[in-house]
C-alpha cells in the first residue's frame, strides 16, 4: 500500500514537517509514483519513521545520531540478507 | 502462557553434532519431500515445510545455532525457559507486562519468535519502544513486530494468509483470539515490511492501538536462492557436460525451462536468464535467474574411464597453472 504524507502523519503521529525533514536528510525514503510530485510512502517507510520516533524518545538521539544509526541499521540489514544468501549456496 | 521448546535437530533428523553441510543436506532432502507443490497431503506438507524451514533458520545460521544449543542446555526439566529470552509481550511505561501476543499462521512458532525472531535484532527497537506522546491519560498502544515466513512461490504470485492472534491479559488471564488476513504482495522481498494496522498493543484512555509489523523472511528453497528480485540456481554438471556443452531441464518456480549450457563453461560461471526471477515490487518487470555452474568430479572411476582420462591428459595442451 502507498500512503500520502497526510496519511503517514496520522498513522505515525509525526508531523508532516518532521517527516519532510527526515526525508530531506535521507532517513526515510518515499516511493516514486509516476507523474506525481507529492511525497508517497509505503509500509517500510512507516516502520522507519516509527523506529526513528522510538530512538528519539527512548535514547534521546539527536538528528546527527539518527542519521548514523539509520545508516548502520540499513547496512546491517543489507549484509544480513547477503550472508543469508551466501549461506544457502551449494 | 508457557513457551514449548522446539527440538530442531529432531525436526531435521540430524545429530546434535552434525556439520553445517549435513544440516544443509538434511534440510534440502526434507524440503524437497514436503514442499507444498509436491507433497501428497498439501496441508500437512505446508505445515511440515514451514517447520523444517524454521529449524533450518536456526541450525543453518552458526550464531543462531550456538545460541540455540546454549538455550537447550539451560531449558530446565520443568520446561521453564531461561530468563535471557525476551517475552513476546508488550509492556507499559512502568515496565509492567500489559499483553501477550501469540500468532498462528505466520509460519514461525512462538519459540522461534521469542528467541530468534525480529525482536532480537535492530527490529526490536520499535517493538520495545515507549508509547508515543499523547494527551495526559491517553496512551497509544505500542507496535508489535514479528516475522512471516513466505515461500518463493508466494512471493512470485502474491497470496492472502489467514493469521490468528491470541492476546492474553496477564492480570486477568483472559485470552482473546482474533483472526485477520494478511496480504503478501506479489514481489515480496526478503526483509520487506508488511504493516497490519491496529493489531499491536491496545491503546489506553482512548489512545489508538499500535500496529503489527511483519518482516518477510523468504523460506529457504531446496533449489533456488533469492537476492533481491534475482534468483540463483546452483547447477551440478559433469566435467564433460561443462566442456562439451549440454541442455538441462530446470523445474522453475513458474514452470519448466530448458537451459543451454554452452561448451567450455567454467566452474562458477553464471548463465543469465533475463526476466525469469521474482517480480520486482510495484513493477511489471521481473528480476533475472542466474544458473551457476558447479562442476562435480566423479567420486569413483572405472578402469576404462581412468584410461580415457589418461588419454585426454596426454592429448590436451590445457595447463591451468601455466
Amino acid at each position: 500500500m502507498i500512503y500520502t504524507l497526510e496519511t503517514v502523519e496520522r498513522i505515525t503521529h509525526i508531523s508532516k514537517e518532521r517527516i519532510v525533514f527526515y526525508y530531506r536528510h535521507g532517513l526515510v525514503s518515499p516511493i516514486e509514483v509516476p507523474e506525481k510530485t507529492d511525497l508517497f510512502f509505503d509500509d517500510e517507510a512507516i516502520h522507519q519513521l516509527r523506529r526513528i520516533a522510538f530512538l528519539l524518545s527512548e535514547y534521546g538521539i539527536n538528528d546527527e545520531g539518527l542519521r548514523a544509526v539509520s545508516s548502520l541499521i540499513s547496512e546491517v540489514e543489507r549484509l544480513r540478507a547477503e550472508v543469508r544468501f551466501l549461506r544457502q549456496k551449494g | 502462557m508457557a513457551t514449548t521448546f522446539k527440538d530442531y535437530y529432531e525436526i531435521l533428523g540430524v545429530d546434535r553434532k552434525a556439520s553445517s553441510d549435513e544440516i544443509k543436506s538434511a534440510f534440502r532432502k526434507l524440503a524437497r519431500k514436503y514442499h507444498p507443490d509436491v507433497a501428497k497431503d498439501k496441508k500437512a506438507g505446508e505445515i511440515k515445510f514451514k517447520e523444517i524451514n524454521e529449524a533450518y533458520e536456526v541450525l543453518g545460521d552458526p550464531e543462531n545455532r550456538k545460541k540455540y544449543d546454549q538455550l537447550g542446555e539451560n531449558w530446565n526439566a520443568q520446561g521453564v525457559p531461561p530468563s535471557n529470552g525476551r517475552s513476546y509481550s508488550s509492556s507499559n511505561a512502568e515496565g509492567v507486562h500489559a499483553q501477550e501476543f501469540h500468532f498462528e499462521g505466520t509460519g514461525f512458532s512462538d519459540f522461534f519468535e521469542q528467541f530468534f525472531g525480529a525482536r532480537q535484532g535492530f527490529d526490536g527497537f520499535s517493538a520495545g519502544g515507549r508509547s508515543r506522546s499523547a494527551p495526559k491519560g491517553m496512551r497509544h498502544g505500542q507496535d508489535v513486530e514479528g516475522a512471516i515466513l513466505v515461500t518463493l512461490e508466494e512471493a512470485m504470485q502474491g497470496s492472502i494468509r489467514p493469521i490468528s492472534l491470541q492476546t492474553v491479559d496477564p492480570t486477568t488471564g483472559e485470552a482473546r483470539i482474533e483472526s485477520f488476513k494478511v496480504r503478501i504482495p506479489k514481489g515480496a522481498l526478503e526483509g520487506q515490511i508488511i504493516r497490519v494496522p491496529g493489531k499491536g498493543e491496545a491503546g489506553v484512555g482512548g489512545g489508538e492501538a499500535g500496529h503489527l509489523f511483519l518482516r518477510v523472511r523468504l523460506a529457504s528453497h531446496p533449489d533456488f536462492r533469492a537476492l533481491g528480485a534475482d534468483l540463483y540456481h546452483d547447477l551440478p554438471l559433469a566435467p564433460w557436460e561443462a566442456v562439451l556443452g549440454t541442455t538441462v531441464r530446470l523445474h522453475g518456480l513458474d514452470g519448466d525451462l530448458d537451459v543451454k549450457i554452452p561448451p567450455t563453461t567454467a566452474n562458477g560461471q553464471r548463465l543469465r536468464l533475463r526476466g525469469r526471477g521474482l517480480p520486482k515490487p510495484k513493477s511489471e518487470e521481473r528480476g533475472d535467474l542466474y544458473v551457476v555452474a558447479e562442476i562435480q568430479i566423479p567420486p569413483q572411476i572405472s578402469p576404462q574411464e581412468k584410461e580415457l582420462w589418461e588419454q585426454l591428459s596426454r592429448h590436451s595442451s590445457f595447463n591451468p597453472r601455466g
